[in-house]
């Protein structure tokens, strides 16, 4: 594909390029969180598992359809069961969404700690939420075209809907975080002083994974688990190999997701490849620019 | 004199009692040192103390809002990887100020560069806090504690892993701020020969109780060898408290 035809590509999937910068901005933003409190497996497996809602999603979806189809006109309440069927099978983000806040409750419920450690917990929780995925799209009507979409999403089919609701889901996840930043830093740094100072810390904990869960969930949805989930890891990374204070680090994330998410869409487009690759691709690039500049400035 | 902290028969533990009928009083001005074996409920009568957990019976009354408590957790537990600096972490100290959502502003960052200079640390304001040495981490620590001019500073094994210079120099730093800025002091260690030194009253935590004495009184070898399951020696070394474990006449240690 030529240059102009890129450029007129671009311009296309504008809102396809909107939503891959968003989902990279908030991704980024949790993942510098999410990396500093050492819990980067617990956000691939919350990736799983809202992978593996979605899977279910595919399975369940034509069944429920039909089934609520069959009973929306009968009598209340059957008719309004039926109806709500209908509206849930035409909506896998909800059942992804339930299966993915179900597993952060069963993670953070576990009472195992001083038998295994916690990392084996969220191991086996990422083998089973894999295992469901696999058995779940396997079973579904569409199978391998399913796979492909969980994988690497659908972001150059994102619609204006679809840019709307997740600007609206992920926007009030960056306010919250934006506006409680004192808290989920201090807690994260530093949980017994935190709560020494009567702070909530299993509170401000529950809001960080639920938070979390919640733009895994709706970010999958749009851009796959493999894109997500190198969003949640790679930015941040190159934010703290590039800089040492939180700010610059946060600075840094952001501008390396939101740089990854246009020149890998613009790579995407120019060679005819899934999204995920080029991204991934464009993120590792500035990690190596971050390290080179790191090793030439005085600690 | 009212006591600012007061256990009345209090029953301490999470699912099971890791101590019990506790009966302990620290009034304003005290210096209390807390040893006691590994594994005894030093940390326990601890989180207690800070209100991190309920008493199972018996009943604890920690200080209210009007006499804080400044805490200084071991900085072992404090996690380098954090890109903070030294002003970033003593600001912490305030955040519980700032209501819900606001930042630290101008005013916040000159009371926090006021207890640094305070401590000495002044000039380390910038630096990044994993580049700090163990006394520099400990001072920036005690710095969070005293932003918020607390009455009662409760420090975590403040001393564990340091050098003699860091160790004298962190203990200093205790003493001058309970004699000069009339702190009550509350310092958990292993380490007994700096407790003994420096505190005037001992809780002595062991076998699910928990003991005070005055840290000069003559028993106290008879009472750290019960704890500790071993005979003790008590020595005075021109004028400072030397523990030993009791040689037997083997060269064994009972």
């Amino acid at each position: 594909m030529s240059w102009q035809d890129v450029w007129a590509g671009l311009h296309l999937n504008s809102t396809g390029v909107m939503a891959a910068v968003l989902v990279g901005l908030v991704c980024a933003y949790l993942g510098v969180f999410v990396v500093l409190k050492r819990v980067v497996f617990v956000g691939l497996t919350l990736a799983q598992l809202s992978g593996a809602g979605i899977g279910l999603a595919f399975l369940l979806g034509p069944v429920l359809g039909a089934l609520g189809h069959r009973y929306a006109h009968s009598v209340w309440p059957v008719g309004q069961v039926g109806t709500s069927l209908e509206w849930i099978a035409a909506r896998p983000l909800c059942i992804s969404l339930v299966v993915t806040l179900l597993g952060i409750w069963l993670l953070a419920r576990h009472s195992w700690s001083h038998v295994v450690p916690r990392d084996s917990i969220v191991g086996a929780a990422y083998v089973a939420a894999y295992g469901m995925t696999l058995l779940f799209i396997l079973r579904s009507p569409k199978g391998m075209e399913d796979v492909r979409e969980l994988l690497d999403g659908s972001v150059i089919a994102t619609s204006p809907a679809d840019l709307m609701m997740l600007a609206l889901v992920l926007g009030t996840v960056l306010v919250i975080h934006a506006l409680f930043y004192k808290q989920h830093l201090f807690v994260a740094f530093d949980p017994e002083a935190a709560a020494a100072q009567s702070y909530h810390v299993a509170g401000w904990e529950a809001l960080f994974y639920v938070t979390l869960g919640v733009a895994i969930t709706v970010a999958m949805r749009q851009a796959g688990i493999l894109l997500v989930f190198a969003y949640l890891v790679v930015p941040p990374i190159v934010g703290l190999v590039a800089a040492r204070r939180m700010g610059s680090v946060l600075g840094i994330a952001l501008l390396s997701a939101g740089l990854s998410a246009i020149l890998g869409f613009v790579l995407a487009l120019k060679w005819d490849l899934p999204l995920s690759p080029p991204t991934i691709g464009v993120g590792l690039g500035l990690l190596a620019v971050a390290a080179l500049a790191r090793r030439r400035s005085p600690a | 004199m009212n006591a600012l902290i007061s256990f009345e028969h209090a029953r301490l533990g999470y699912r099971e009692p890791v101590l019990d009928d506790v009966c302990l009083d620290v009034f304003p001005g005290d210096y209390l040192g807390i040893v006691g074996p590994n594994g005894a409920g030093k940390t326990t009568l601890l989180r207690a103390i800070l209100g991190l957990i309920r008493p199972l019976a018996g009943s604890v009354r920690s200080p209210g809002p009007e006499h804080r408590i400044g805490y200084v957790p071991q900085r072992d537990t404090l996690d380098s990887l954090f890109p903070l600096s030294v002003l970033d972490i003593v600001l912490m100290g305030l955040y519980h100020t700032l209501g819900p959502v606001r930042r630290p502003g101008p005013k916040e960052r000159r009371s926090a560069m006021d207890v640094l200079e305070d401590l000495g640390i002044g000039d380390l304001a910038s630096r990044s806090y994993r580049s700090l040495s163990g006394g520099q981490k400990q001072r920036c620590i005690i710095a969070r504690a005293l932003i918020s001019k607390p009455e009662v500073l409760v420090l975590d094994e403040p001393t564990n892993g340091m050098d003699l210079p860091a160790e004298h120099g962190i203990v200093s730093l205790i003493d001058h701020l309970h004699a000069e800025h009339s702190l009550t002091v509350l310092f958990v260690s292993h380490m007994l020969h700096v407790v003994l030194n420096h505190a005037s009253r001992l809780a002595i935590v062991g076998d699910g109780r928990v003991v005070t004495l005055d840290a000069s009184t003559d028993s106290l070898g008879d009472q750290l060898a019960a704890v500790y399951g071993m005979p003790v020696d008590v020595h005075d070394v021109r004028g400072s408290v030397v523990v030993l474990a009791r040689q037997q006449p083997d060269g064994g240690s009972t």
